[in-house]
């Protein structure tokens, strides 16, 4: 393997890092974030890691688990902007009315609720196994015939069941700064619900400028590897493998409610 | 004042830039690129690579998505719905309805609770429409469930009206974001009864 690079001087190297800092007090590119929320007036409590910066879209691997609920539960990538008119779309594994279905969502305030979209219901052979998910702007590098250009992409693949699905979103002209995976629960701390540890690997954001796709950044030096959570709030999220740049995009798990 | 420190603040960005601009163009006189042997397979450093705080890049070597993933063939039919309105009229094809706008009011006073939807009062319903799948994919704007539908299945829009909130994800500092309005909608495939949105 090589490695080109143009290292014939230092000051390349440090022209390249003026210019980033420069750029970097304009639009500075955060680390990840791994964070526990809690606090809506619904009552949904979030155990999610989130990288800030523009990008349009990405995926993730998560491992397809059991979960129950007399409430809501699901394990979801969104893609969320919230600069000018608050927007996002989000795909995952989702328990509702009883069951586990994949499904996908995305709203445009102030724009009338479009609601949980469902797909299909998670087939038992799917327990276990990992479905590829996420959403991407189809821009012209891309040519997804599967949707137009300039439309978003939501997509499940599950290699092992055959379940393969493309839903085209006509959110025309929408920019996300922020992507986040993890999990939401709905419900107060007494709801009855269980989710085994499902965990969310190969992450990665489809790049603004060079529409291609990358591993996400590594998380923040003196970031936490897990989050503090306070007792009976779940759910939980924390980074069993902190992202390693080069190397891997990191396991963010979750687990809801032991 | 504030605006005084904006604009020294920019000049002092701009200044930054100019300065590694011409410490580029001098280093590019003095030689040219080498090989270097890594462990790591990535790519030829051609952009502005995102970097930590300490200027490591971390971007690594670009990736293509899984097969399928954004470009799959959605197995028609697929999307099948979650029972809902009872079917109580005989059909024996995609378009033709199996229940009435009657059932549609009769189903949303019965289930008045949204599952991610608030609503200071039961929601009433302001318009039913049954319009196919291709009609519906022009009003959306989009093939909002790829092929998962086929184009001339039947479906049941119903409109409702109250005084709704619900909440968006959360993100940064900012608390998951409340969002109010007055109107929305219900997709039932009419053939089946079955809830396509919750």
């Amino acid at each position: 393997m090589t490695f080109f690079v143009s290292h014939s001087g230092k000051a390349s190297k440090v022209a390249i890092i003026l210019i980033l800092l420069s750029l970097g007090l304009i639009a500075n590119p955060s680390p990840a974030k791994a964070w526990y929320y809690c606090g809506t007036s619904d009552a949904r409590c979030y155990g999610i890691n989130e990288w800030p910066g523009l990008q349009h879209g990405g995926y993730t691997n998560l491992s397809i688990v059991q979960m129950s609920s007399t409430n809501i539960i699901n394990n979801t990538i969104w893609n969320i902007r919230t600069s000018g008119r608050f927007a996002w779309i989000e795909v995952g594994e989702i328990f509702i009315g009883g069951e586990l279905w994949y499904y996908w969502e995305y709203e445009l305030d102030p724009n009338p609720r479009i609601g949980v979209r469902l797909l299909t219901r998670v087939p038992p052979g799917d327990i276990g196994q990992i479905a590829f998910m996420g959403t991407i702007l189809n821009t012209p590098n891309w040519s997804f015939s599967s949707c137009g250009i300039s439309t978003w992409i939501a997509g499940i693949s599950v290699p092992s069941s055959g379940y393969d699905v493309n839903i085209c979103v006509p959110l025309y002209g929408f920019s996300p700064d922020y992507l986040t995976i993890g999990q939401e629960l709905q419900g107060s701390s007494d709801t009855p619900t269980n989710a085994p540890i499902a965990s969310f690997t190969r992450n990665k954001y489809a790049d603004l400028g060079s529409n291609q796709l990358y591993d996400q950044f590594g998380i923040a030096p003196g970031e936490p590897r897990s989050i503090s959570v306070p007792q009976g709030s779940p759910p939980y999220g924390y980074w069993y493998t902190l992202p390693q740049p080069f190397q891997t995009s990191g396991d963010f798990r979750t687990y809801c409610c032991a | 004042m504030k605006s005084k420190i904006v604009l020294y603040g920019l000049g002092f960005a701009v200044l930054l830039v100019l300065a590694a601009l011409a410490l580029i163009v001098t280093d590019n006189r003095k030689s040219s690129s080498e090989v270097v042997p890594s462990s790591n397979p990535v790519a030829p450093v051609t952009a502005i690579p995102t970097v930590n705080a300490t200027g490591t890049a971390l971007r690594g070597t670009p990736g293509t998505p899984p097969p399928g993933l954004f470009d799959s063939k959605t197995t028609p039919g697929l999307i099948t719905g979650m029972p809902a309105i009872k079917p109580r009229l005989n059909s024996t094809n995609k378009s033709t309805p199996t229940f009435t706008e009657q059932d549609v009011k009769d189903y949303v006073a019965a289930h008045p609770d949204l599952p991610r939807t608030k609503s200071e009062v039961p929601p009433t319903v302001t318009k039913v429409e049954f319009i196919t799948y291709q009609e519906a994919k022009k009003r959306e704007g989009g093939a909002v469930y790829g092929k998962g539908i086929p184009d001339d299945q039947l479906l049941c829009f119903a409109e409702l009206s109250g005084n709704f909130t619900m909440y968006g994800p959360p993100a940064g500092a900012a608390s998951a974001r409340k969002m109010s309005f007055t109107k929305t909608t219900l997709v039932f495939n009419a053939q089946t009864g079955n809830a396509l949105t919750l």
